[in-house]
């Protein structure tokens, strides 16, 4: 018996090496990409002043193009991507359902009108100085929150079945797009352009400190999940069987949504709305490497990251000199992509 | 005994669905539930892995009283086995059987864990397939995943909904065949089952289930035509087959299908 059952193990270690391998892939792909981002733009940089810049040896102007404004950049469209990717990837876990997205949940919706909120009732003008663009975030990241609470308190009341919590998130997520709607009517001209501006997701719009709060919150959800991968694999096989597994399946599955809403939450209320890049993601991931959750979420994150971090640089240079704004490519590319990915993998949906 | 249960009782608001249910289960001994739809069979058994907690009544394995376990101490000791595998998403027969070791294993899966999924596989007969994806093999090989992953755990007691709904023949057989082969380590199981003949060939007991009461329990011996007529409302002829029990279903009696109130298992 053991000889057979000694065949079997290396295959499988094989397998799981091969996935390991794909990670480290992921890595190098990202920290490739990041370097090219930060060479192209406006002002093209040659590799060697990239570095230069980078160790702090660059003389004034690249130094300040790279570390000043395309570095945050960067970096926002690396945590803002992997952010929504892994949420979009738990979300899908989670709720048992492939069009589980950061945007299922209403939460997106809640970001949007939360800013629009504060410019057209608090009368925030996201342009002034004087703690405008904070003012907008906080409101878009507590209105958020609100959303996110509300469903909690929704489905505390019925079973926590994956069909309840998606119900409760399209319906939180008409009513918050009908309040946003009131707000354009009633708000003046250069109020509803500030917030169809804020809209349009832009990784170059958040500041240092804007960074850092939402790497803090991404990071924090980033490794709970991938700690967490083996769980919500058992999640996957069905509420019965994880629990005949000894998993506390209600409270696994309302801790994912609430890390996977507030990583949403940082990211949408710092850059805005980045469309199609939590649902795409996962299922390119799963297509590449298979539905196991302890190599979906990293990779994901990952995966996640690479591409907006593309993206945004196309977005920058395609129609130069016009900076067009990342979220509006996703959306173009996003949508034929799944589509394509509808057509040809049919698998599970 | 392995597993006994006593008084056990479950209700959704006023209707109970198990009613005071006293089954014991000795080592290596396969139970099988036998009843009609609806009689509270799935039930029992989900109230059995307090997958649904009871409302009265205790289980007890190996006499250890699941009420003061945690739920992972009652995954290490009951194996579940689910009618139908319900998963979103397509993970490979490998991963699939591995997640069996949750219970015993911490955060990650460790050499051990491997080596006991490489080792049922083997004994199942999957090798072929255990990199391929579940949901690219047959119905049977499925529910033989199924049974793979709950007996990866080594747990003392196995609990089977309906292992043989929806095969062939042959792959009934050979799912049974296999349970009979796990249970001489000495697992006890209680299985569900519709088919009185495989049941009564394969059983060491059987409990019938009507409106979730036990209403005759014994070897295969109780299936008379008097107890299928009362648990089912049916006429059957019962005879004997190379000294097995063999029933022929022959009409249903007018008055026994006052309820016929859906398919709750």
């Amino acid at each position: 018996m053991s000889d057979v059952a000694t065949e079997g193990r290396p295959a499988y270690d094989r397998f799981v090496r091969r996935k390991l391998l794909f990670l480290a892939g992921c890595l190098l792909a990202l920290v490739a990409v990041a370097f090219l981002a930060l060479a192209v733009g406006p002002v093209r940089l040659a590799p060697a002043t990239v570095l230069e810049a980078l160790m702090g040896r660059a003389d004034g102007t690249a130094g300040s193009i790279v570390r000043g404004v395309r570095l945050p950049a960067v970096l926002a469209a690396i945590v803002a991507g992997g952010g929504l990717s892994v949420a979009g990837a738990a979300m899908q876990t989670v709720l048992r359902n492939p069009l589980g997205s950061p945007f299922t949940l209403g939460i997106s919706q809640a970001a949007a009108f939360g800013a629009a909120f504060a410019i057209v009732v608090l009368g925030t003008d996201s342009l002034s100085s004087v703690g405008g663009p904070h003012v907008v975030t906080l409101s878009a990241f507590g209105w958020s929150l609100l959303s996110t609470a509300a469903i909690l308190a929704l489905v505390s009341y019925a079973r926590v079945s994956p069909e309840t919590l998606i119900l409760s998130g399209v319906a939180l997520g008409s009513l918050f797009t009908a309040a946003l709607s009131f707000l354009q009517y009633v708000g003046t001209d250069v109020e509803v352009a500030a917030i169809v501006y804020w809209t349009f997701g832009d990784v170059g719009r958040a500041t240092r400190t804007d960074l850092v709060a939402m790497a803090a919150v991404t990071v924090a959800g980033v490794v709970y999940f991938v700690a967490n991968g083996r769980r919500y694999a058992v999640l996957n096989a069905g509420d019965e069987v994880a629990t005949s597994l000894g998993i506390d399946v209600d409270r696994l599955r309302i801790r994912g949504m609430v890390v996977a809403s507030l990583v949403t939450a940082a990211v949408v209320s710092f850059v805005g709305i980045v469309g199609f890049v939590g649902l795409v993601v996962p299922h390119v991931v799963r297509k590449l490497v298979g539905g196991d959750e302890r190599f979906l979420l990293p990779a994901s994150a990952l995966v996640g990251a690479t591409l907006l971090l593309a993206a945004d640089a196309v977005a920058r240079t395609v129609l130069a000199p016009v900076v067009l704004p990342v979220g509006i490519l996703t959306a173009f590319l996003g949508a034929p992509l799944f589509l394509y990915l509808v057509v040809t993998r049919r698998d599970h949906w | 005994m392995r597993l006994h249960v006593s008084g056990l009782t479950f209700a959704y608001g006023e209707e109970p669905i198990v009613d005071g249910v006293d089954l014991s289960v000795a080592a290596g001994e396969l139970l099988g539930i036998v009843g009609p739809n609806g009689s509270g069979k799935t039930t029992l058994l989900c109230c059995l892995d307090r997958i649904l907690e009871p409302d009265a009544g205790t289980v007890s394995v190996d006499g250890d009283d699941l009420a003061g376990l945690s739920r992972a101490e009652i995954a290490r000791r009951i194996g579940y086995v689910p009618q139908e595998d319900r998963r979103t998403f397509p993970t490979t027969v490998f991963d699939t059987i591995l997640l069996g070791r949750t219970p015993h294993a911490g955060w990650r899966t460790g050499e051990d864990d491997r080596e006991a999924t490489a080792e049922v596989i083997d004994r199942l007969g999957l090798e072929p397939y255990a990199l391929r994806s579940v949901d690219e093999l047959s119905g049977g090989q499925r529910r033989m995943v199924s049974i793979g992953r709950a007996i990866v755990g080594e747990p003392s007691v196995l609990l089977l909904d309906e292992p043989t709904a929806g095969l062939d023949v042959r792959h009934r057989l050979e799912v049974l065949e296999l349970l009979r082969e796990l249970l001489a380590d000495g697992t006890a199981a209680v299985m569900v089952i519709h088919d009185l003949n495989l049941a009564a060939r394969y059983c060491d007991r059987l409990a019938m289930l009507r409106e979730g009461r036990v209403v005759a329990t014994g070897d295969p011996g109780i299936l008379t035509p008097e107890t299928i007529r009362e648990v089912y409302g049916v006429e059957a002829t019962v005879t004997n087959h190379g000294g097995r029990r063999l029933v022929i279903p022959e009409r249903p009696f007018a008055e026994g299908i006052d309820r016929f109130d859906g398919d709750a298992d």
